[in-house]
């Protein structure tokens, strides 16, 4: 059943482009708030909108971001990220900011996603693709004329069926090191060139995502530059000397220090994606807290935030008003506690419920993430389509989460303060990554003080986030704490909480719910999108009843802005720059 | 010539039992080198037989006395294999662009903390008791408090603007500078080199000093120094030839224990300041349960600590041995 999953942090990368990612102790998550270092005034909190906010508090500010005129091509963006990249090898890549800059920048995809409408646009497909009536057949048109930066040794060369067949050997090849790719267009059959231009997908079954799964996964290589056979690719020179078709080709990578592209004058797209910029940089800045000091010092052009409260003394900076645009959205990224259902209490779901209405979280959004979180009621972003803003969270009510804890046969019988059932104190462990975030560690001892409280003994059990993948996979775990980087449209849940992704699957708390299970298998199945958007939100109010996993935060993404680039503007994909310019 | 017969005969099974210890505590820590393709929530999860033919692609189907005895079969031969992270680049070339960093940061942090440390240690010996001198203890004590994060993050904010903003933050060279010629590179490379060698100088120093301080007070209260006096030597050649000599000696047994320190690099200034070199990579390599990385990693600074004390037992015999003959 995994490999039938489809792939997210393919689409979740874009959403990782707006901020050119951070990584956390080896993870390239994308840049999001984090919460501040605790305690805080609440300031800043309001309700959230699930629309971009662009925040220029100086008048300079205001200037930059109102000033539109004519585009002046030129000067250099830069960004930062905290690892240095592995491989450019468009099929090796493994991290989020690898995919960023490979997908954006060197390899767009076949369909690209419209950072306004969300909408699946062709980019380097001629056009959307046809669906036979099997449902699973899909033919695919290239755009003639896309040239590979490198051409051979005879002149340019187009980019054409021969490197999509190219491209589909190698990552089927179990023995090239592409496992990422692979599970991601595990829904894929087969891929079969037609003429130069023209191919078919077949898929193994109906599933709506296909045409998204290939058309913005599928990762292209030089079929007339790469190693030939499987067995070399793994070491192909072209993953740290990459030879692309995008807006911008390789032009440095100087190890441990940046990665520098220089704008391809022969981009095929450049009417829609102009990327004004002659060049783009990204600098591998180990420490995370050292760069809004380079940002000041105008050596980065955007800088991610994620500590709540420096962001919102930096908005009261006096200095950094004339150098910053301060912006602020959601991306699809989310944090969740989910419940063994083999736990003896968490086999209720009002157990479960009451668990939710215990866990202060309007409390740590207004305290620890100085408002910018978005408490939610199920797993998504408040800005996706898919999330029905009807179904208000659980609030924080410890009465109704007592009442419910009685009702389900837990209760003081022996009056030492804690509940119990059958002999059995209910107790269990709750463990999440061993990282500082704030909004973790504080809002899970307070959530502890209120289980207390109710006669429920936790254990927080910070745990290496190796080591929690292979407890959840293992089901040895009471309560796990997660992140998710999500998709920003067309999430699909099944794998999180279909029956059949218990054995083998990300379902770990082993909801096992019939009603579920239909809802999950008609999405799957619809090809029309406001049917799935209809069966997303009649999910969305099944998941909140039945509280399988306590959804707890949707946070904000903070970004600081040179004051220096005109035309910016937040998308819903976050800080996607194709048409933003340098001020001469 | 026995003695050193005899450490390098030690050393040996020392190092063999180090890299063994090293390779079964690797294979134990939670996780693995692919448990990140296990990882869900970014989207990406594999198949347990798509892990399972990684695992064997990658041999770690093998128990593990096979997977060692491999390794160590190649390691003999210095070939330590290829990272496992996604630059799949050889272990070898990944150490040795690290380790240029480091000891480049490293050497000329230890010039300058023996070059600066131990004069102020005389100095400070030489006037035990005035008020300059517990002036300077005192400022030797708070650097020696202070964790080298701190003294870090302290040079950042005072660099970062202003009047001192001259100097660069991060990495060893300035981005989208044009071509320069060799002199104006090595400037500016040099530049980039000040706020993390005055980071590693400024956590150092005190002990040094306090070394050198301590050593050189001792040797002063010694007869023989009386003696050389008596005999109308310049004070200056009593403190920094004859005292000093004497003085060192504890400092020289240091300097064998940074041979380590050298090759092994700095995780904290290296990451304040964004340097690749070797205490980042240990640490990313761990992270990353990147088994062969850490291997020779391992095996490179328990080679040097144990060349390090070597080293140090010489020199300390020799010194001896200078001021025996003195």
């Amino acid at each position: 059943m995994r490999g039938a999953r489809p792939h997210r942090a393919g689409v979740a990368a874009a959403l990782a482009a707006a901020l050119l990612l951070l990584a956390s102790c080896g993870d390239d998550g994308p840049a999001v708030a984090h919460g501040g270092s605790g305690g805080g005034n609440g300031g800043g909190a309001s309700a959230p909108s699930a629309a971009p906010v662009s925040l220029a508090l100086s008048d300079e500010g205001r200037a930059s971001l109102a000033r539109g005129g004519v585009p002046q091509p030129g000067g250099t963006l830069v960004q930062s990220i905290t690892v240095e990249y592995g491989t450019l090898n468009n099929i090796l890549r493994t991290t989020n900011s690898e995919e960023t800059l490979c997908r954006l920048f060197l390899f767009p995809p076949l369909l690209d996603i419209d950072p306004d409408t969300l909408e699946l646009v062709p980019l380097v497909a001629a056009e959307l693709p046809t669906l036979a009536a099997d449902s699973r057949t899909y033919t695919w048109n290239l755009k003639p004329g896309i040239r590979w930066h490198r051409g051979d040794g005879s002149g340019p060369v187009e980019v054409t069926t021969a490197d999509v067949v190219y491209a589909w050997r190698m990552i089927s090849d179990p023995t090239v090191r592409a496992e990422r790719v692979r599970a991601s267009l595990g829904p894929i059959e087969s891929v079969r060139a037609l003429d130069r231009y023209t191919f078919e997908v077949v898929a193994k079954r109906p599933y709506y995502r296909v045409e998204l799964e290939f058309g913005y996964n599928f990762r292209l290589m030089p079929a007339h530059l790469g190693a030939a056979e499987p067995a070399a690719f793994n070491d192909d020179p072209l993953g740290r000397d990459p030879v692309g078709y995008g807006p911008y080709r390789f032009a440095a990578w100087k190890s441990g220090e940046y990665v520098e592209l220089e704008k391809n004058r022969d981009w095929f797209a450049a009417d829609a994606l102009p990327y004004w910029f002659d060049r783009y940089r990204v600098r591998f800045i180990a420490d995370t807290a050292q760069t809004p000091l380079l940002f000041e010092r105008g050596e980065l052009s955007i800088c991610p935030v994620n500590d709540c409260t420096r962001w919102e003394e930096m908005k009261r900076e006096a200095k950094l008003a004339p150098l910053a645009t301060f912006h602020e959205y959601y991306l699809a990224q989310w944090l969740y506690i989910v419940w063994n259902q083999a736990h003896p209490a968490f086999a209720d779901a009002r157990v479960r419920r009451a668990m939710t209405l215990l866990y202060p979280r309007e409390l740590v959004k207004e305290k620890v993430y100085l408002g910018h979180a978005a408490v939610i009621s199920t797993l998504g972003s408040v800005a996706a389509p898919e999330y029905d803003a009807s179904v208000a969270p659980l609030p924080f009510d410890p009465a109704a989460a007592r009442a419910l804890l009685d009702e389900a046969g837990w209760i003081d019988r022996d009056g030492d303060g804690w509940r119990d059932r059958d002999g059995a104190r209910f107790r269990f462990t709750l463990k999440h990554p061993r990282t500082p975030v704030p909004a973790i560690a504080v809002g899970n001892t307070w959530f502890q003080q209120q289980l207390k409280e109710a006669g429920v003994e936790v254990e927080l059990l910070p745990v290496d986030s190796r080591q929690l993948f292979k407890e959840l996979g293992d089901r040895a775990f009471d309560a796990g704490q997660l992140s998710w980087v999500g998709d920003p449209r067309d999430d699909d849940l099944y794998d999180r909480f279909h029956s059949s992704a218990v054995a083998e699957g990300a379902n770990y708390g082993g909801l096992a719910d019939p009603e579920t299970d239909r809802l999950l298998e008609l999405h799957r199945g619809a090809f029309v999108r406001e049917e799935r958007l209809a069966l997303a939100h009649a999910l969305h109010r099944r998941i909140a009843e039945l509280q399988p996993v306590t959804p707890l935060y949707n946070p904000q993404s903070l970004v600081l802005v040179s004051t220096k680039l005109r035309n910016v503007k937040m998308r819903r994909l976050g800080a996607r720059w194709f048409d933003w310019w340098q001020a001469p | 010539m026995r003695f050193l017969l005899r450490r390098l005969l030690f050393g040996l099974p020392t190092l063999l039992g180090i890299t063994l210890l090293t390779f079964a505590l690797s294979r134990l820590a939670p996780g693995g080198p692919l448990s990140d393709l296990l990882d869900p929530e970014q989207g990406r999860a594999v198949t347990k037989e798509q892990l399972a033919a990684t695992e064997k692609l990658l041999g770690f189907d093998r128990p593990l006395h096979e997977q060692y005895g491999a390794w160590l079969s190649s390691a003999l031969r210095f070939d330590f294999g290829r990272s496992l992270t996604s630059d799949r680049r050889p272990v070898a070339e990944k150490i040795a662009a690290a380790a240029a960093v480091s000891l480049e940061l490293q050497g000329a942090a230890v010039v300058l903390l023996y070059g600066l440390g131990i004069p102020l240690g005389v100095f400070a010996a030489a006037r035990a008791g005035t008020r300059r001198e517990r002036c300077l203890a005192a400022l030797l004590f708070v650097l020696q408090a202070m964790p080298t994060v701190v003294i870090g993050a302290l040079l950042l904010i005072l660099f970062a603007r202003g009047p001192f903003a001259w100097l660069p933050l991060a990495g060893l060279e300035t981005p989208g500078a044009e071509p320069a010629a060799p002199l104006a590179r090595a400037l500016d490379h040099a530049r980039h080199l000040v706020l993390p060698v005055a980071c590693l100088v400024l956590s150092g120093i005190s002990g040094i000093a306090l070394y050198a301080r301590a050593g050189v007070l001792e040797a002063l209260r010694q007869p023989w120094i009386r003696a050389a006096r008596a005999r109308g030597l310049p004070e200056w050649r009593v403190r920094y030839v004859h005292a000093l000599k004497s003085g060192i000696l504890p400092l020289v047994a240091l300097l064998g224990g940074l041979l380590p320190w050298l090759v092994g690099g700095s995780v904290a200034v290296e990451t304040l300041f964004s340097l690749p070199g070797l205490g980042r990579l240990t640490i990313d390599s761990i992270a990353a349960r990147d088994y062969p990385t850490v291997m020779a990693l391992t095996l490179l600074v328990a080679a040097a600590t144990w060349l390090g004390f070597l080293l140090a037992d010489l020199l300390h015999a020799a010194l001896r041995r200078g001021e025996v003959d003195a």
